[in-house]
C-alpha cells in the first residue's frame, strides 16, 4: 500500500520534473548551451501567475498567460544577452546565464520581497482510493504535465516549426542552406522553452504550496539531473528522466531515508550514466 | 496585488532609510553599530523584519542630539544565513568596521561568529537568536532579547501535555510526533523538547528531522502519520512549515498541530491558508499588563513610521536596540569614552532591575532619567528584560490558538510552569 502510494506521489513530482526538464533540454537541442537562468522562468512563471490570479483572472487563465508572458520574455533575454554571444563559444554565455539568473531573482526579489507567498490554490482533500490517498492537486499536475508533454510531442513531431527545430538542432549549417531562417527557429525555441519552463514553475508552486524568489534556482539541480539522465538534448529522454528522478527521490525517501531524496535523484543519474554515458535517450533526438 | 505593492513600497522604504543612514555616517564620528543578519536568501526576511525598527530607534536617538552629539548609524554584515557567510560579516563588521556593538547575529550562523565576538569582546544584544548554543555561551558580550529555545521547547511541551493551557475544548495529547528541519536555528529545538514532554510524562512517540528546501515532504508526512499521532509539534521555517501542513492536509491528517514564534503571527496564516491552520496552537513570549499596552503604542507607531505591520522579531529588536542606545548613553555620560567592554558593563548597568532604579521602556524616558541623575531599569515589550549571568532573558509563554482566521491567546504558561 506504502508503495502504491509512494508511486503516486513520486509520478506528480516527477511530472514536474518532467515538465521544466523538456523546456530546458529544448533550448540545449538548437543553442547547443545550457541555460542556468532557466530556473529563473520557472520563478517568473508562478510570480506571474500569482500576480494575475492576485488580479482576479481564473487560475488557469492566470496560468496560460503567465507562461505566454514568460515565453516573450524569454525571447527578449536571448535576444539582449545571449544571440550577441553565440559565436563567442560556451564560456561567455554560460557565465552570463548564470549572471541572468541572479539579476532576474533578484529583481523578483526587490519587487515582490523575500517572503514566500502562498500560491493561491484551493485546500483539496485527498481521493482515497481503497485506502491510498490521491492528493487532488497531484491529479491536476500530472495531468497538466501529460498534456504539455503532449503538445512537445506534436510541436516536434507534426508541425513545420518542430521539423525546422530538429533540422536546426541536428546541423545548424546545412539548415541554413536549406532556407530555413535560424535566427526565427531560435527566437521560437526560446519562446516555447522559456514557456514551457514558466508551466514547470507553476505545477512547481502547486506541489510546493509556496512561491519564493529562489524557488527555481534551487530546482535546477534535480531538472539537469533529469535533462542528463534522458540524454541531454533529447526532449523525450528529458520527460523519462524527469519521471524517473521524480519516483527515483520519492521511493529513496520512503524506503531509505528521507532527508537524502535529493541524492537519490543524482545516485540513479550516475548509475545510468555508468551503463549509458549518453543518457537514456542521448544521441536519438 | 496588495503584496506586491507592498513590496515596492517596502523597496520605496529601505532606500529611504539607506538614506537616512547614508546622511547619518556622513556626520562626524558616528557610533557604528552591527546588524548582523541574513539580507539575501532565504531567510532575507529577518533582515529586512529587523533593520526598519532598529532605524526607528536610531532616528529617535539621533533626534534628541545622539549619543553626546555622536549620531548612530548601522553597518550591514550579511549572514546570508549560513555559517560561513556569517563569520565573513562578522568578520569585516568586527576588524574592519570596528563597530561598538550588535545587533544579531540569528541562530542560524551563530555558531560561526561566535569566537569573533567573545575574542574581540563586542557586546551583541541579539533580537533573533533563540539557539540552546547561546544558553551558556559567554557571560560578558552576549545578550538577546529573545528567549531561549530550551525554555519555547519547555513551555510547548507544558502546553501539549495539560489540558488547562490549551483552551476551551482543549485534549491534552498522549501521542505526539516530533518533526524537526534540519538547520541550526531549529534543530535548538528538538532536544529541549523531547526532554520536556518526557519530563511531563508523555513520550514522544517519533522524532522525524527532514530537510529544508524540498519542494514537498509527502515522505516525512507518511513516517509521521504511520505513528498515529493526536498532535504534531512543527519546528521549521514558516515556507516549510506550510508545506508540511499542507502535505499533512492531503493526506488526510486532522490531528493537532504545535508550531513555535517563527509562525505564531499573522503572515503565517496568511502564507499556509486560514482553513489549514485552524486550530493550530502556537508560541509566544508574553509581556506582562504594562508590556501590552506598550506593545499596542510600539505597533501604532511603527505602522506611522514604515506604513507596515510590526513583523517577527520587531518587538525583540526595539527592545535590542534600546538596550544598546541607552547602554551607549550611560557609557558615555559615565566617562565621556565608549568602548566595547565599558558598553557591555552598562548593557547590565541599565537593565538589570534594582532597589531605587528608575524603570523605563523607551530611549527617551531613559535619557530624560539618566540626565536627572538616576540610574535605570530598562522594562521591554517581551518583558521585564532583566539579563541572567549568560545574557539570557527568562519570560512567561503565551499559549495562542488560530480560530477564525486569526491568533488569540488561550492560556500563559507562566516561568515557574517550567520548572
Amino acid at each position: 500500500m506504502i508503495f502504491i502510494q509512494t508511486l503516486v506521489f513520486g509520478l506528480a513530482l516527477g511530472g514536474v520534473i518532467a515538465v521544466s526538464a523538456v523546456g530546458l533540454t529544448l533550448a540545449y537541442g538548437v543553442t547547443r548551451f545550457i541555460n542556468f537562468a532557466f530556473g529563473e522562468f520557472l520563478t517568473l512563471g508562478a510570480f506571474f501567475c500569482l500576480m494575475l490570479a492576485g488580479m482576479g483572472l481564473p487560475l488557469v487563465w492566470a496560468g496560460l498567460l503567465a507562461a505566454l508572458i514568460v515565453g516573450v520574455l524569454g525571447v527578449l533575454l536571448a535576444r539582449a544577452f545571449y544571440d550577441p554571444l553565440m559565436s563567442r563559444g560556451l564560456l561567455p554565455l554560460l557565465v552570463t546565464s548564470v549572471g541572468i539568473a541572479f539579476v532576474v531573482q533578484n529583481l523578483v526579489r526587490m519587487i515582490a520581497g523575500s517572503n514566500p507567498f502562498r500560491f493561491p490554490l484551493p485546500l483539496m482533500r485527498p481521493i482515497d482510493i481503497a485506502g491510498i490517498f490521491v492528493p487532488r492537486e497531484q491529479l491536476i499536475i500530472l495531468g497538466v504535465a501529460l498534456a504539455a508533454m503532449l503538445a512537445v510531442h506534436l510541436l516536434l513531431r507534426f508541425t513545420m516549426l518542430g521539423k525546422k527545430m530538429r533540422a536546426v538542432a541536428d546541423d545548424p549549417a546545412l539548415a541554413r542552406v536549406a532556407g530555413i531562417s535560424s535566427r526565427r527557429v531560435l527566437d521560437a525555441t526560446w519562446f516555447v522553452s522559456a514557456l514551457i519552463g514558466a508551466l514547470g514553475g507553476i505545477l512547481l508552486a502547486i506541489t510546493q504550496i509556496t512561491v519564493a524568489p529562489q524557488m527555481g534556482w534551487h530546482f535546477l539541480l534535480v531538472v539537469f539531473a533529469a535533462v542528463l539522465l534522458g540524454g541531454i538534448g533529447s526532449p523525450y529522454g528529458a520527460m523519462i528522466g524527469g519521471l524517473l528522478i521524480g519516483l527515483a527521490m520519492e521511493l529513496g525517501a520512503t524506503y531509505i531515508a528521507a532527508n537524502y531524496s535529493y541524492a537519490f535523484a543524482f545516485v540513479v543519474l550516475i548509475a545510468v550514466l555508468i551503463l549509458r554515458p549518453r543518457g537514456l535517450l542521448g544521441g536519438r533526438g | 496585488m496588495t503584496a506586491f505593492a507592498k513590496g515596492a513600497t517596502g523597496v520605496a522604504m529601505g532606500m529611504a532609510a539607506a538614506l537616512a543612514a547614508g546622511t547619518a555616517s556622513a556626520q562626524e564620528d558616528p557610533i557604528r553599530i552591527g546588524l548582523l543578519l541574513p539580507f539575501t536568501g532565504q531567510y532575507a526576511w529577518v533582515g529586512e523584519n529587523v533593520q526598519p525598527v532598529a532605524q526607528m530607534i536610531a532616528e529617535e536617538v539621533n533626534g534628541a542630539g545622539g549619543i553626546g552629539g555622536r549620531e548612530i548609524t548601522f553597518v550591514q554584515g550579511d549572514t546570508e544565513g549560513v555559517v560561513d557567510a556569517g563569520t565573513t560579516a562578522a568578520q569585516k563588521l568586527i576588524d574592519v568596521d570596528n563597530v561598538m556593538a550588535l545587533v544579531g547575529p540569528t541562530s542560524l550562523s551563530f555558531s560561526g561568529s561566535k569566537n569573533l565576538i567573545i575574542d574581540n569582546g563586542v557586546p551583541m544584544v541579539t533580537p533573533t537568536a533563540g539557539t540552546t548554543e547561546l544558553d551558556r555561551a559567554c557571560q560578558d558580550v552576549c545578550f538577546r532579547t529573545v528567549p531561549s529555545d530550551a525554555l519555547g521547547g519547555r513551555a510547548i511541551a507544558r502546553a501539549a501535555t495539560d489540558a488547562q493551557y490549551l483552551g476551551e475544548g482543549g485534549t491534552a495529547w498522549e501521542n505526539p510526533v516530533l518533526m524537526v528541519a534540519q538547520s541550526p536555528a531549529m534543530v535548538s529545538f528538538l532536544e529541549p523538547i523531547e526532554r520536556s514532554f518526557s519530563d511531563f510524562g508523555v513520550e514522544v512517540a517519533k522524532v522525524i528531522e527532514f530537510t529544508p528546501g524540498k519542494p514537498s515532504y509527502r515522505s516525512e508526512v507518511q513516517e509521521a502519520l504511520a505513528a498515529d499521532p493526536d498532535g504534531i509539534v512543527l519546528v521549521a521555517a514558516p515556507e516549510e512549515s506550510a508545506r508540511v501542513m499542507t502535505n499533512a492536509f492531503q493526506s488526510g491528517y486532522d490531528g493537532g498541530w504545535f508550531v513555535t514564534q517563527d509562525q505564531t503571527n499573522a503572515e503565517y496564516i496568511e502564507l499556509a491558508g486560514a482553513d489549514l491552520v485552524n486550530g493550530t496552537y502556537g508560541l509566544e513570549e508574553v509581556a506582562s499588563e504594562e508590556g501590552q499596552e506598550l506593545n499596542r503604542d510600539f505597533e501604532t507607531r511603527y505602522k506611522e513610521y514604515s506604513g507596515d505591520d510590526v513583523k517577527i522579531f520587531g518587538t525583540n529588536t526595539y527592545d535590542s536596540m534600546n538596550v544598546i542606545a541607552l547602554a551607549l548613553l550611560s557609557d558615555q555620560m559615565d566617562d565621556g569614552e565608549i568602548t566595547r567592554a565599558s558598553l557591555a558593563e552598562h548593557i547590565r548597568a541599565v537593565s538589570d532591575p534594582g532597589e531605587g532604579k528608575t524603570q523605563v521602556t523607551s530611549f527617551t524616558e531613559g535619557k530624560k532619567a539618566l540626565e536627572a541623575g538616576e540610574k535605570i531599569d530598562y522594562r521591554g515589550l517581551v518583558g521585564p528584560i532583566d539579563f541572567d549571568d549568560w545574557g539570557n532573558i527568562a519570560a512567561p509563554f503565551g499559549i495562542r490558538k488560530v480560530q477564525d482566521g486569526a491568533w488569540s491567546t488561550v492560556a500563559v504558561v507562566p516561568a515557574d510552569a517550567l520548572n
